[in-house]
């Protein structure tokens, strides 16, 4: 088997995998509670918070768990849009459906919501954000590193910009970034980033919307009166320690995986560059490594899956949670502005832990296509 | 970015003869609280400290200076060489940082300490505006309402160079002003009145009544965790909390005395405990979170009846503040988010219905005698548990041992 497709999701850790079992059986006890086994749990969840935050040195920021990015990208939305009542936000048209779904909602309620373009080489249209941002402005929602096409936004260059506005916000989707890629930005700087445990090896089950502290948002949720939670209700103990675990064993090898993956990229691109009936969707630049998108104009994004099945070579069309839709891919659409390569991309989806001679098999099939 | 803080002292210049006393306090506190930065050196002048950053982050060395009582104001500075080229090009940098909108107007201000050097303050601040200037886009000079002011300081050592200054914590140094006895209830208020009394440099005890099991130990574990944050604005970060066991007084209370009165009576009885235990351990006064009218045991009619148990001096600082003031106070201390742990305490526990909002000396005489608790009231004096906090020891009472395995991610 050749899985390839990692930025869906990932396999659990065997060691993260044995410490949510632990704390399933160690801490059942609900956070909550007040009787001394509840204040254990508290402790412990406590203790994976700020061990997050030293490793990805965030001391001023809150974190909120849900149970997924999807959930944290809304709660992020709504949280701030609800606030405001009305206003501008500002985002792009390569957004993961966690946050294009709720901007298309807010659209429809009346806010005036503006989606950057993004230039031939993936990246944002910086002039245009200059020129759209304004006082109005109450929410940027930027994706880091694509999760289609891989390219990495310049979110330190949106971070100066935003110095002048304080009162718009900067969401920041992280999910295809942490612990796969280097900021060139300090998590510090950012009002809100979004990430999920199961991208980085850790369990399904776990998001978590990062906060700087004292940025009030409308809860979308409403529970227990003694919780001031954004996301009142019991929490998964085990996976929050659990995710813990996979960001203290993944962040710190970041650099050292990237550098791993940066050579499988390479063999893939060197080896599938000539061949004319394929197109390399993702640009060469500004990328990160672990994402590599083609089409192939001649077969389209679900045929060209199930012929890699029948290798057991699985991938990904488009993306996972928009691969039961025959509609254009929006990401390669904004890019390629052509329906044709829209809807015949596939993604392959990398990870340190993919050999080389997996990435000769996949080469092999798709060079005879 | 920066290699200098330059920090200046409050209020205390203002106390001339008391000044030297001051300021031999101030280093201490300093030296004392610094001592965390190994490479960090510090340099004395008059009225102001330089901190020589060597490599420390200034964001946490401000932190820590966040914490002492006394200092007014810091600087970031940076030095350069007495060339006018540098010093222009650090200002540069410097400015641009800091500009947080297109068109902002400043003006440049010299200090020549170094008489050696060739030109006068105005001068140079004239050879430096005009080197800047063309380099920053909108900026602009206005020498009498500047909206951002350059210094440059030139001093043998070299010329230090720095922007406007950031506020610190004011006050005297800590522990010049006496002593006092802080009755802490868990709530919001009482931590502010304690912290206010340490900025004016008062050295404060923690009281606390404990009645447990009306009472949860983590209404307990709250007040040491209140207690062990204010530990950080003491001048050597420690501070006693005595806990005084409190459950039979207010269990007999409870059952003797009229409900309106319930409320003043334990007052009146946690003043008297006060008052002893200031006797016994030699404290000057009674501190406490009251503030005019804000619940019916803070009305100046019930202060007046509560009072007259002792001759100690009370002091109120939060008397004249609103809740909303008291709340941001409590936020930028640090404090709120413990304060609003959901427990009761010995306040809320046992509050009747209707508690009097104009009580009556003669009355509250008459209910307390009732209760007849003497002998109670010098068993808890004999029973109070002192417990020694400090900054940077985490002490709990929760009977959980953070220090098991289990706890390991």
């Amino acid at each position: 088997m050749i899985y390839l497709d990692y930025a869906s999701t990932t396999p659990i850790d065997e060691e993260v995998l044995q410490t949510y079992v632990r704390i399933e059986k160690d801490f059942f006890a609900n956070s909550s509670s007040i009787h001394k086994l509840g204040i254990e749990s508290k402790y412990m969840l406590e203790k994976a918070k700020s061990e997050i935050k030293s490793l990805l040195d965030i001391p001023n920021h809150d974190l909120e768990f849900t149970y997924n990015a999807t959930e944290a990208n809304n709660m992020a939305i709504y949280g701030i849009a609800n606030k405001y009542k009305s206003g501008k936000i500002i985002t792009t048209k390569i957004e993961h459906p966690s946050v294009s779904g709720p901007m298309k909602d807010l659209e429809e309620k009346g806010y005036n919501v503006v989606y950057l373009d993004i230039l031939p080489n993936g990246i944002i249209d910086l002039e245009q954000f200059k020129k759209e941002l304004d006082k109005d402005t109450i929410l940027v929602a930027i994706i880091w590193v694509n999760n289609i096409i891989g390219t990495i936004q310049p979110i330190g260059e949106v971070i100066r910009l935003m110095k002048d506005y304080p009162k718009a916000k900067l969401l920041v989707d992280a999910v295809q970034g942490l612990c796969k890629t280097v900021p060139d930005f300090s998590f510090n700087d950012v009002d809100m980033f979004t990430f999920s445990a199961h991208k980085f090896y850790g369990p399904k089950g776990v998001g978590c919307l990062v906060k700087k502290n004292g940025l009030e948002l409308a809860p979308i949720l409403r529970g227990s009166k003694a919780s001031k939670a954004l996301k009142p209700g019991t929490l998964s103990l085990a996976g929050i320690v659990a995710c813990a675990k996979a960001i203290k064993k993944y962040y710190p090898l970041t650099k050292q995986n990237e550098q791993k993956v940066i050579k499988l990229w390479h063999y893939l691109y060197d080896n599938l560059k000539n061949n004319s009936k394929i197109i390399i969707n993702t640009p060469l630049e500004n990328i990160s490594p672990y994402i590599f998108n083609i089409s192939i104009p001649s077969m389209q994004s679900e045929t060209l899956l199930r012929l890699l099945e029948q290798h057991q070579i699985y991938v990904s069309a488009g993306s996972a949670c928009s691969s039961k839709q025959q509609i254009p891919e929006p990401t390669i659409f904004a890019l390629s502005k052509s329906i044709e390569r829209a809807t015949h991309a596939i993604r392959m989806s990398l990870s340190s832990k993919v050999e080389l001679q997996d990435l000769e098999k996949v080469v092999a099939v798709l060079n005879t296509i | 970015m920066y290699d200098v803080i330059l920090v200046r002292f409050g209020e205390m210049t203002l106390k001339k003869k008391n000044y030297n006393t001051f300021l031999k306090q101030i280093n201490n506190n300093i030296k004392q609280k610094l001592k965390i930065f190994p490479n960090l050196e510090i340099k004395d002048a008059r009225h102001r400290i330089y901190l020589f950053l060597n490599g420390h982050k200034h964001e946490e060395v401000i932190e820590v200076l966040n914490t002492i009582v006394g200092l007014s104001s810091y600087s970031l500075c940076k030095i350069t060489s007495k060339d006018f080229d540098e010093i222009s090009q650090t200002a540069i940098q410097l400015i641009n940082y800091a500009k947080k909108k297109e068109r902002i107007t400043f003006k440049v201000e010299t200090n020549r300490s170094d008489k050696s050097f060739p030109y006068n303050s105005l001068e140079i601040s004239q050879e430096v505006a005009k080197r800047i200037l063309p380099k920053i886009p909108g900026l602009m000079v206005n020498v009498h309402h500047p909206e951002m002011t350059l210094f440059i300081d030139f001093r043998t050592e070299g010329v230090f160079v720095y922007l406007d200054s950031i506020p610190g914590l004011g006050g005297f140094p800590g522990g010049m002003a006496g002593s006092g006895l802080v009755m802490m209830s868990g709530g919001i208020d009482s931590p502010v009145s304690a912290f206010l009394s340490i900025k004016k440099g008062v050295n404060i005890q923690a009281i606390h009544f404990y009645s447990p099991p009306h009472t949860s130990i983590l209404s307990l574990q709250k007040v040491i965790d209140l207690c062990e944050r204010l530990c950080e604005y003491m001048p050597n970060g420690k501070m006693n909390l005595m806990v005084v066991p409190f459950t039979k007084i207010q269990e007999k209370i409870y059952q003797s005395v009229d409900d309106s009165y319930i409320i003043t009576i334990m007052r009146r009885i946690m003043y008297k405990i006060a008052h002893q235990v200031c006797q016994k351990y030699n404290i000057d006064c009674i501190i406490n979170g009251e503030s005019i009218g804000q619940v019916a045991s803070q009305t100046i009619e019930s202060m007046k009846v509560v009072n007259e148990v002792t001759n100690i001096p009370i002091l109120r600082p939060l008397l004249t503040y609103d809740k909303t003031e008291i709340i941001e106070i409590a936020r930028k201390i640090k404090t709120y988010d413990i304060s609003i742990r959901p427990f009761d305490d010995c306040c809320t526990i046992f509050v009747p219905k209707h508690p009097v909002i104009k009580p009556t000396i003669k009355k509250a005489i008459y209910e307390e005698e009732k209760c007849n608790l003497q002998q109670e009231i010098e068993q808890a004096i004999k029973n109070i548990e002192i417990i020694e906090l400090s900054s940077n020891n985490h002490y709990s009472v929760l009977e959980i041992d953070t220090n098991q395995d289990k706890f390991e991610i």
